[in-house]
């Protein structure tokens, strides 16, 4: 208990933050979103269209111009709005959807958030930390036998889960080799969703090859986030969780994330202050968010939270993810299987880039559920002792394949882009000039490729077969003007590659 | 390093030899960008090379390897 006590007082380092704030002032003003929000309501519908154009052209909005979207009530406005949101994800993601899944290490968690199932508060919920054998059979059957190659590893705020224990389950991710039915399966990205830390962990992190470092802020509201985490808590420090991107961009993690827990308060409030953080980075280190994430609260065991009071309604969320997309053109979104499959269907066409399948939160999980030697029913698979809220789709990640490709997405497995340094400003550059998408859809066709062969079922690797060859035509036909002969030549060797067994072949 | 590696010279290499190329920082997996110069082909990025924790990435056709190092490794003398 003392060191815990001893741990929990050294955490904070109050210069690492303070160096950001101006006159001790963090860059959220509470009143100045609000006043924009007031400010622009009522807008001209020729000015949202010529904001809608701005987007269009990925350049980010100003917030005047997001509160100004935030006010549209006309329904026929609203559908103008969601077609440009995924025109301009095609623009500058092409059509492909980055697949990955969620990997719980640890529930420990010194924190008494009121919302959150792994409260310390929480004496029903089963506290278990992954030993790194323990974290090794989940990456085996999540690279084994699902086919993942990108993983978000999480972790609760306890020195038992640590920088140094998060360094080591990195490292250890990255070591697992399975073999599948052609090749090799391997996780190739370890994102990870954690704590603040300081600059000193985060070079930790980095050194151990993170893919995204991503902390949500859960709210920006300086009032409701006081109210939601207890006062002598460390999470209880609004700064020190705000300016975590700032230092690990210090520590030269250069893809940050960045989300906020939709139903703490108000959206549009938090849709507004995602914007100011994105603009506060850019502004700052010139490298917006990598990802922006808007998880909805969902029902946890033994919270202190009145969910329903900013609750955010399926006609909401749509119109919040459409904004986003349109405000912060450059950046990938996240929907995760905190949603439904309906509702899942519905905003993914908005400017969603990447979603998780297969998905399961309980600490060891997967290879409970699916290295189980008879199937378990995964609708009840669901142990809210053992995992943080309730998710809300918990389909196969064949069947979310399988349904995006007949959606006329492809489900793309790619991991390039940290591997070969197309990180930071450069990635922020290629996204910003739309080049990046050109390098998402080769990529989508050769990991989409190994995955068919090693992992689909015969439904999914008939349906997805058609789906590549209407990608591979559509390569076909962006050359010369996007891609060389020497690209396509090269397109072809790879994907020939692949299909003989060879793996990892990437542009 | 971004101090220590001038782009006006990352440029000139880039242009005499018609590729583009950039250098990363080494960190696990990880090849985060430094800085970097040259059209970008949608080829994929050959690694040739290595200086210290550096990585020197090409998308190019046809050069000649070895020159390009040698041009880049007086960068970072």
């Amino acid at each position: 208990m003392r060191t815990e006590t001893t741990w929990v007082e050294n955490v904070i380092k109050e210069e690492e933050y303070r160096k950001y704030m101006n006159g001790g002032k963090d860059f959220i003003n509470d009143d100045e979103i609000w006043n924009k929000i007031e400010k622009n309501k009522d807008p001209d519908p020729q000015k949202i269209r010529s904001i809608l154009q701005k987007s269009l052209a990925i350049e980010i909005l100003t917030p005047d111009e997001m509160a100004a979207l935030l006010n549209v009530k006309d329904p026929q406005l609203w559908e103008e709005i969601f077609k440009v949101a995924g025109d301009v994800k095609r623009k500058v993601y092409d059509n492909r959807i980055v697949t990955f899944a969620p990997l719980y290490c640890s529930n420990f968690c010194v924190n008494n958030c009121l919302y959150c199932g792994f409260r310390s508060d929480n004496h029903d919920e089963k506290r278990i930390k992954l030993t790194l054998d323990d974290v090794r059979k989940e990456v085996e059957v999540l690279a084994g036998k699902i086919g993942h190659k990108r993983l978000v590893v999480v972790y609760g705020e306890h020195p038992i889960s640590d920088a140094k224990y998060m360094a080591d389950t990195i490292k250890t991710i990255y070591d697992v080799k399975v073999k599948t039915k052609k090749g090799i399966g391997e996780i190739r990205r370890v994102n990870v969703n954690a704590a603040p830390m300081s600059v000193e962990d985060l070079r930790m992190l980095k050194d151990a090859g993170i893919g995204t470092y991503q902390v949500f802020q859960e709210t920006y509201h300086h009032k409701t986030y006081s109210q939601v985490h207890p006062a002598g808590t460390l999470k209880a420090n609004y700064q020190w969780r705000i300016y975590s991107m700032h230092r690990a961009l210090e520590a030269g993690i250069d893809d940050v994330a960045i989300g906020a827990l939709f139903g703490l308060y108000d959206w549009r409030f938090e849709v507004m202050a995602l914007l100011y953080h994105a603009i506060e980075l850019e502004q700052r280190f010139g490298i917006g968010p990598h990802t922006v994430s808007f998880p909805r609260l969902e029902p946890a065991q033994n919270v202190l939270f009145d969910t329903k009071k900013y609750a955010v309604s399926d006609e909401n969320f749509k119109k919040l993810v459409a904004v986003l997309r349109l405000s912060i053109p450059y950046t990938g979104m996240i929907l995760t299987a905190r949603e439904s499959a309906h509702v899942r269907r519905e905003i993914l066409p908005i400017g969603i880039t990447q979603t998780d399948a297969s998905t399961r939160i309980g600490i060891g999980a997967y290879s409970e559920i699916y290295g189980a030697e008879k199937m378990i029913d995964k609708k009840d698979a669901q142990d809210l002792g053992k995992q943080q809220f309730m998710i809300g789709d918990p389909r196969d990640l064949d069947d979310v394949v399988r349904e995006l490709a007949q959606m006329g997405y492809i489900t793309s497995f790619c991991t390039a882009g940290y591997r070969c340094g197309r990180t930071g400003l450069n990635i922020m550059t290629l996204l910003k000039s739309q080049k990046e998408g050109q390098f998402c859809k080769l990529n989508a066709i050769l990991t989409f490729r190994e995955w068919l062969d090693d992992f689909a079922s015969d439904e999914t690797k008939r349906i997805g077969e058609e789906l590549v060859k209407k990608e591979m035509a559509e390569v076909k036909a962006r050359s010369p003007k996007v891609y060389s002969p020497a690209v396509l030549d090269t397109l072809d060797n790879y994907y020939e590659r692949i299909s003989d067994g060879e793996r990892d072949l990437y542009f | 390093m971004e101090k220590e590696i001038s782009i006006s010279e990352l440029e000139k290499i880039s242009e005499k030899y018609n590729i583009r190329i950039w250098i990363s920082e080494k960190f696990g997996k990880r090849w985060s960008y430094i800085t970097g110069s040259g059209e970008e082909r949608f080829l994929p990025a050959r690694l040739i090379g290595e200086i210290k924790n550096y990585g020197i990435f090409v998308e190019g056709e046809l050069f000649d390897r070895e020159a390009v190092m040698k041009d880049v490794s007086h960068l970072f003398s």
